[in-house]
């Protein structure tokens, strides 16, 4: 059986394509590196993907960028986001302080992307 | 968390430090004023910095350093250039906290006013008042902004819930406020996909994104993993005809559009809507440039530059989206830091004349960086960047020289979002260089200069 992914890897975007037999991969076509297969093969059993959302901060008028600092599945995407509504991070933030510890048992942690500011200076 | 240079903690120059400097004349001088501290302007400050010149002034109109990429949350930046996947904001803090660490000059909350040929800025501030600066050379890096609703010429009210991608992203990641609940998104460039998929994340129902042109101006893996991902659906030659609504908007009439680009009688349908997000390309912001009677390319919307990114007044450079607009940023960043080198060149030997050649877009070709090679001993090779106006399949990218190719280079899809690089030997070029795009690749080499002639006779007419 054949089925089509975009590698998201790059902007290249290649067009892979797999021919597969019930849950084995056998051959992989259309990409230009070797990240393609293994994304492919990832792709394939469970689509993973970095999380990248808004917190509150207490103390501030303004969200801060997170991220999880490892891919988490595509279904758990929403409700991570779900629970991270709940959560809120105490000023000051810095880039890389861990907000999350293993966020709905995914093996992730949800870190800081960038520092917090402390007023509203607009 | 790795940096290529590590601060120290709290190195971070706050306002306050940046403010109380030997700047307190007026007018003042200074070797380096970059407008702009965006992505381009971070690189080009510090690689000139890095190339020997202290004397460097960053103008910023927004409080902090960092551009459009403070608010960019998202990932999938300096995948090219830190070989890891950061978002836009962690981007841009490795960036500042470079500047920081150079010890860097920048005067945040300052608007450029203008800037003259013989290199006089005036600027001004809530701090300083206006300033006026004397400088050696200047780097132009003050990016794009978005195309808007007027550049468009949609018929209907002007109700509320109308906002180009960018200001919605504004709003979303640096302001805290949701722009809407239910929303159509015109355009399928990157800003817009990026924040369709930020629009579900933040609870919102994205009823639809409308693309006029058959394919999207955005990269495919953002249909992918903004739009495919979350089952958003997105409707090719098909634009927005209408918008209903008085105070706030209530919704949008759709209609497929035909070959030339006409509604089609009969296809109009009203999505109920209160917000309508337009993400239809960008533009180099060059007012600046404009009013200092700097040469621009209609083709690019930014300077006219020689492969030295020096615009046709010298001492004067460009880089960045102001330039052209760029797919990746860590394209911007590479393009900076050579402008900076330039521009750290041209203050310490003043300016050198070379004789130039010039590259031209054959059919199919638009926008090209640089326009103008000069013909230097440097053993440098040059690179030369373009997008072109449609899309090709199975093609066949040929540089070409004095009726000789200098270079091929094929391509399975070439398509206007994806930015075309090619890098040239230098020793080889020597006279105008033409580049053409072939669709369906001949296999017969033999008849390369037969064609060649034909296309060079087209642009020569």
């Amino acid at each position: 059986m054949i089925k089509d992914f975009v590698c998201i890897n790059c902007p290249l975007g290649c067009q892979l394509t797999i021919n597969y037999d019930g849950e084995k991969i056998l051959a992989v076509a259309g990409n230009a590196c070797p990240r393609g297969i293994a994304y492919v093969k990832q792709e394939f059993i469970c689509p993973l993907r970095v999380l990248t959302t808004l917190i509150r901060v207490k103390g501030t008028d303004r969200p801060i960028g997170v991220r999880s600092d490892k891919p988490i599945p595509l279904q758990k995407l929403l409700i991570c986001k779900d629970y991270l509504n709940h959560v809120e991070a105490i000023a000051p933030v810095q880039c890389g302080d861990i907000l999350v510890k293993n966020i709905c048992s995914t093996g992730a942690n949800i870190v800081a992307a960038s520092n917090s500011e402390s007023k509203t200076l607009y | 968390m790795e940096y290529t240079n590590l601060p120290p903690p709290n190195a971070r120059a706050s306002d306050e430090i940046s403010q109380t400097n030997q700047y307190e004349t007026n007018p003042r001088a200074a070797d380096l004023v970059i407008i702009g501290g965006g992505c381009a302007g971070m690189a080009a400050a510090i690689s000139a910095r890095k190339n020997g010149i202290d004397d460097i002034l960053i103008l910023e109109r927004e409080h902090s350093l960092g551009g459009v990429l403070r608010q960019c949350i998202h990932n999938g930046f300096g995948i090219h250039r830190f070989r890891s996947d950061l978002t836009g904001t962690e981007y841009a803090l490795r960036f500042s906290e470079e500047v920081d660490c150079l010890n860097i000059l920048y005067y945040t909350n300052t608007s450029v006013l203008s800037i003259t040929k013989n290199h006089t800025i005036t600027a001004v501030s809530p701090h300083y008042g206006v300033i006026v600066i004397h400088a050696k050379a200047i780097i132009l890096a003050m990016g794009c902004r978005e195309r808007s609703r007027g550049a468009l010429s949609i018929p209907g009210t002007r109700p509320a819930g109308i906002f180009s991608a960018g200001t919605a992203q504004r709003y979303m990641n640096l302001e805290g406020y949701k722009v809407g609940r239910k929303i159509v998104i015109l355009g399928s460039g990157d800003i817009g996909l990026i924040m369709a998929r930020e629009f579900v994340m933040e609870g919102c129902e994205v009823k639809a994104v409308v693309e006029i042109m058959p394919y999207s101006s955005g990269l495919i893996r953002n249909i992918q993993q903004c739009l495919t991902d979350f089952d958003i659906p997105i409707h090719y030659r098909t634009t927005v005809t209408r918008i209903e609504g008085t105070d706030r908007i209530t919704g949008v009439w759709l209609s497929q559009i035909d070959t030339a680009n006409r509604p089609i009688a009969g296809t109009e349908r009203l999505i109920a809507c209160d917000t309508l997000v337009l993400s239809v390309g960008l533009i180099p912001e060059n007012e600046l440039g404009i009013a200092a009677g700097i040469e621009l390319s209609s083709d690019t919307g930014g300077a006219v530059v020689d492969d030295s990114y020096q615009t046709d007044v010298p001492g004067i450079f460009a880089c960045g989206n102001v330039l052209h607009v760029h797919d990746l940023v860590d394209y911007v960043s590479t393009e900076s830091e050579a402008a900076g080198i330039s521009a750290a060149k041209y203050i310490q030997n003043g300016f050198e004349s070379y004789p130039v050649i010039h590259v031209i877009a054959g059919l199919g070709v638009g926008g090209i960086i640089p326009q103008n090679i000069r013909l230097t001993k440097m053993s440098d090779p040059v690179t030369l960047q373009f997008r072109t106006k449609q899309r090709f399949k199975d093609a066949r990218i040929q540089i070409s020289s004095n009726v000789q190719p200098l270079l091929v280079s094929d391509r399975k899809i070439i398509t206007p979002g994806e930015m075309c690089e090619i890098t040239l030997d230098r020793a080889k070029i020597n006279s105008d260089i033409y580049i053409d795009i072939f669709e369906n690749k001949r296999t017969d080499e033999n008849n390369a200069p037969s064609n060649y002639k034909f296309s060079a006779e087209v642009i020569v007419s």
